[in-house]
């Protein structure tokens, strides 16, 4: 990938995935952060992420596990999403909305993780399975606890996990 | 009630217009200097690696011929500017305007020989606080709006310790919070450590307009 190609990509992708680690991790400034260490490590290996021939997930990934790797030193165990203090107040937002954030960010990281490639990327549980490493049927199993632990937060709570 | 869906296209939505890209020039920038320090590294590992009489002189020679880059002159991103000067101390400057770097911070200090663990909205600190912070680092008294700076001594550091930045917008303005830890035993709050003994503050002075 060229310089030019690359700022492109960077330009296109870089709010996206923002909003996507947020998803994950539930902190704004740690997936900025991420998603930007990983745009650097991007550049500095970009003939590996050429080869991965899916530049976007290979960020995706890459901030999602300087994000993991920063949380794990960082709390040795504490939950992903509970390292930052929300705002004691916050204006806008329903408290249906405020419910569900909070339940969202209790959710264990991997299976929010999966929510999130799920339900925002759109990807299939195959997709989501080989950009997380574990296997389809543990996705199924992540995708149904995290949809559970919502469940009282949403509107739609059982529709199925479809392949 | 709102739907999963919906609901995290939202969330993502959100958090995506509030953020606040680096120019691709410079994250470009910062990638040419990582790929240029791990070649350095792959070379000199394969120098060791390959048993070259006077190998240890050699690398030893090769970090010192590395070490230019780090040893004077200035990196600037949106977040901060480090100085490296020739005493060997480096002098931070942290702009709390924009959203905070700690990853980029951590690793640019850890080029300078600076160990730190550098966060934004948690602090990280031993019990007890190891001592001697008021030897490593120095804090200047800065005007109302003036961006604040902080200088540090590395080679004041005592064995077995690290600092630890931490990050935090409070309802007076951006503040980052200092302290040596040990490297081997400490514990990160998403609490601002307002007033703790042993621990270092710099801020934006209090601006009139503010």
């Amino acid at each position: 990938m060229e310089r030019e190609e690359f700022a492109d990509f960077y330009a296109d992708s870089f709010q996206r995935l923002v909003g996507q680690l947020y998803a994950m991790t539930g902190d704004q400034a740690e997936a900025q952060d991420a998603v930007q260490e990983a745009f650097v490590r991007a550049w500095a290996r970009r003939g590996r992420m050429d080869r991965s021939g899916a530049p976007e997930a290979w960020v995706r990934v890459t901030a999602w596990r300087i994000a993991a790797s920063r949380w794990r030193r960082a709390r040795n165990g504490t939950r992903l999403g509970s390292l930052i203090a929300r705002p004691e107040s916050t204006a806008g937002p329903t408290p249906d909305r405020v419910a569900f954030s909070d339940a969202l960010r209790k959710v264990p990281a991997e299976q929010r993780r999966a929510l999130v490639l799920y339900h925002l990327c759109d990807m299939t549980v195959d997709q989501v399975a080989a950009e997380t490493g574990a296997r389809a049927g543990t996705v199924k199993a992540r995708l149904a606890r995290g949809r559970a632990a919502l469940a009282p937060y949403l509107l739609e709570t059982a529709a199925p996990v479809t392949e | 009630m709102p739907e999963l869906t919906s609901e995290l296209q939202r969330m993502a939505d959100d958090a995506a217009g509030q953020a606040r890209p680096l120019a691709a020039a410079e994250i470009i920038r910062q990638g040419d200097r990582r790929r240029r320090r791990s070649r350095t590294r792959r070379s000199l590992g394969g120098l060791s690696a390959a048993g070259v009489v006077g190998a240890g002189v050699a690398l030893g020679l090769g970090l010192t011929g590395s070490a230019p880059a780090h040893a004077t002159g200035t990196i600037r991103t949106a977040a901060f500017t480090l100085v490296r000067n020739a005493t060997g101390t480096a002098t931070l400057t942290i702009n709390n305007n924009v959203i905070f770097e700690p990853a980029t911070l951590q690793s640019d200090l850890a080029q300078d020989g600076i160990q730190a663990k550098v966060t934004a909205g948690s602090f990280c600190s031993s019990d007890p606080i190891p001592a001697g912070i008021s030897q490593v680092i120095s804090v200047p008294a800065v005007q109302p709006g003036e961006a604040p700076t902080v200088t540090i001594n590395p080679a004041a550091m005592p064995p077995g310790t690290e600092l630890s930045f931490g990050n935090f917008q409070l309802a007076n303005g951006g503040k980052t919070f200092v302290a040596l830890i040990d490297s081997g035993s400490y514990t990160c709050t998403s609490t601002a450590p307002v007033g703790a003994p042993g621990i270092a503050a710099f801020g934006f002075g209090r601006s009139p307009s503010r």
